[in-house]
């Protein structure tokens, strides 16, 4: 008797064992504190249309988040996917309204604008060798630029037809589901593929990969193209949700994308961290603005509180670490 | 290998040469052939806080239009348009760049009316005209005059605009009110919260209103769908949404359709700038009202007060020169628009 459950409680801290070390239970674990922290606070948190709302506002920063997570686990940085979803949103609109092309090519011509930023960005840093915080800089400045050219700082306007997102496939939203995709079409990729192995690689010891063979700038080329395709989805999602190309969409977002990253677990330095931490850091970056609006928390001490939320997280997850940078 | 070093010397030698030529040359002609004084060409910089708002862009439609005004009767004027995207930083380093133009006049639209000071404070002491247009600055001796909205009327305007339509409405008291407020420290986000305050606060002490949210939306039509969405979260018992500028009006608006109830009908929304998509929204029945502000003769006026000030010497009768503010809502919509987008005289100015 006193063995079995002996051997039992012993498997059960296995497991628990086996869960904390993977490298998504901290974020997880913060994720699911806030969760259960703001549905005590706020009655009205874990309402049906509350929860919807939450979704919606986490499925354009998740795939953000997936985007500079990429990025990121190479050792490089990427300031441009806020940029990049505005110029990507426009063209798509730019495509269905002015060229009345029908709806699958303009979100084409929109996923493909996000492609050719993310593969300029990827030719600047492995052939022209800038560094991807410059490279990318530029993207962020000169990206926003276009947008204010193609759009003449003008909303444009007629995009009812891009609600082919936001409307229900069941339960939930295109879009939700779209996000659900990408968190694991995200996991696969950079757990069971080469291409996501290298990725990880090349943050790790990216002298050791090139002294490998492997083709090192291929990889980052690819990934950076990659990373644009999934601002530009982002950059569609926004479009549909406020049925305009607004060309202000996504300003500021690479800070939030680039804190979804981290939160979810992703380490600066590169090379560490799980593929679908990202969602759960983007997921709690909304949660945190949408709990203390439910709230009703002065403005202007939403901000304090904001950082000290997030001060918090980050302490959950370095814990077990040696040294942080 | 002798002869491939003496090649190659003579060929630095040469471009070397060049160059300094080329310098000399730029440098004699830029002194010799310099405009003579008195027939100079006027050149105006104009610095807009952000042209990512279609607002701010009807602001540089009217001083282009300026522009051309005086083209036309032959003077010889150039604008330099700067876009400092909402941040301080960069319009303190576009005033800067500015002044080392060496611009008669800079017509500043600013982005905070604080940040900006020091540098506005060098272009002064350079002998530099300044105007301030739709917004201004702390240091009101700084600059000849302000041309802009009275903020705080067009505000009280807006909500008692509100107050009128849920009276219409016969909505039961006390009416629940979401206030949504523009980007803290812009002097247009503050005025018109104490505007839409100094019609608000005595409603609130009768109990015929109560405020039910004020949230911070920064001016945006993203943002202010989000916060909009998340009040909505927390209670849908709302009767109206008073905005501080349209875009942040349009993505409530978004967010109470997403919610399943009926902008219009259900929560009444009333706006601040009249921006085109707002119009229409206001056409449609979605909207009740936006206020017209006249920013395209914000930008027409600093044009034209720059240049009655650097050619004629002109002194302006105030130091405020309000322009016109119309209530936008179905009854008008049709026919506002020509009342604010047309070139209109400067009050006060010199006779040609």
């Amino acid at each position: 008797m006193g063995g079995r459950s002996n051997r039992s409680s012993h498997q059960a801290t296995e497991i628990l064992k086996a869960f904390w070390q993977h490298e998504v239970s901290k974020p997880f674990i913060a994720f699911l504190g806030l969760f259960i922290v703001s549905a005590v606070l706020s009655p009205a948190f874990l309402t049906p249309y509350n929860q919807r709302v939450l979704a919606l506002q986490t499925a354009p920063l998740a795939l953000l988040a997936f985007g500079e997570s990429m990025i990121i686990l190479m050792g490089s940085i990427d300031l441009s996917p806020g940029s990049t979803m505005a110029l990507a949103g426009t063209v798509a609109a730019i495509t269905f309204v002015h060229y009345k092309q029908p709806l699958a090519i303009a979100f084409l011509a929109g996923i493909a604008i996000g492609a050719l930023v993310g593969f300029i960005n990827g030719l600047l840093v492995t052939k022209a060798k800038i560094p991807s915080f410059v490279a990318t800089l530029a993207a962020l400045v000169a990206g926003r630029g276009m947008v204010l050219i193609l759009t003449g700082g003008q909303p444009i306007v007629g995009l009812r037809a891009f609600g082919v997102l936001t409307m229900d496939i069941g339960p939930l939203p295109t879009m939700v589901w779209l996000m659900f995709f990408f968190t694991v079409l995200n996991f696969f990729l950079l757990t069971y593929t080469r291409w996501g192995r290298y990725i990880y690689a090349i943050g790790g010891n990216e002298e050791a990969v090139r002294c490998s063979g492997i083709n090192a700038d291929l990889i980052k080329l690819m990934t950076f193209t990659l990373a644009g395709c999934y601002y530009a989805i982002a950059g569609l999602m926004m479009d549909a949700r406020l049925e305009v190309a607004y060309p202000w969409t996504g300003w500021g977002a690479e800070l939030d994308a680039i804190a979804s990253s981290v939160l979810g677990g992703i380490q600066l330095t590169g090379g560490v961290g799980s593929p679908i931490g990202p969602f759960f850091g983007a997921y709690v970056l909304t949660l945190i603005t949408n709990v203390l609006i439910l709230m009703g928390v002065n403005p202007f001490y939403q901000w304090v509180v904001k950082g000290i939320v997030l001060v918090v997280a980050a302490i959950a997850l370095t814990r077990g670490l040696r040294y942080v940078k | 290998m002798r002869t491939l070093g003496i090649a190659k010397k003579t060929l630095i030698g040469i471009v070397v040469a060049i160059i300094i030529i080329a310098v000399i040359a730029g440098v004699v002609a830029s002194l010799y052939l310099a405009p003579a004084p008195g027939k100079k060409k006027l050149t105006f910089a104009l610095l807009v806080s952000n042209l990512g708002n279609p607002y701010f862009v009807m602001l540089k439609d009217g001083a282009e239009a300026a522009v051309k005004e005086l083209k036309a009767k032959g003077i010889e004027v150039e604008l330099i348009v700067y876009d400092a995207k909402d941040d301080p930083d960069l319009q303190v380093r576009q005033i800067e760049e500015a002044i080392a133009k060496k611009v008669d006049a800079l017509l500043i639209n600013p982005v905070h009316k604080e940040a900006i000071l020091p540098a506005v404070r060098d272009a002064v002491k350079a002998g530099i005209i300044v105007i301030t247009t739709d917004r201004d600055i702390a240091d009101k001796s700084l600059r000849v005059f302000f041309t802009g909205t009275d903020n705080v009327y067009g505000a009280e305007l807006a909500v008692k605009a509100l107050i009128e339509a849920l009276e219409k409405s016969g909505k039961p008291k006390p009416w629940k009110i979401v206030i949504l407020h523009g980007i803290p420290g812009t002097t247009a986000a503050e005025d018109r919260k104490k505007g839409f305050h100094n019609v608000l606060d005595p409603l609130v002490k009768k109990g015929d209103v109560k405020i039910v949210a004020e949230e911070i939306a920064y001016f945006r039509r993203d943002k202010g769908l989000e916060v909009m969405e998340s009040i909505l979260a927390r209670t849908k018992e709302i009767d109206a949404v008073i905005c501080a500028n349209d875009e942040m009006a349009l993505g409530a608006i978004q967010a109470i359709e997403g919610a399943g109830l009926v902008p219009g009908k259900d929560i009444i929304v009333v706006g601040y700038d009249a921006i085109p998509d707002a119009v229409e929204a206001v056409k449609a029945g979605k909207m009740y009202a936006t206020i017209a502000q006249s920013p395209f003769l914000q930008g027409y006026w600093a044009v034209m007060g720059a240049y009655y000030i650097v050619v004629k010497g002109w002194k302006p009768p105030k130091d405020f020169i309000p322009t016109p503010v119309v209530v936008v809502t179905k009854a008008n919509v049709g026919t506002f628009s020509e009342e604010v987008a047309k070139p209109k005289p400067l009050p006060g100015a010199p006779s040609e």
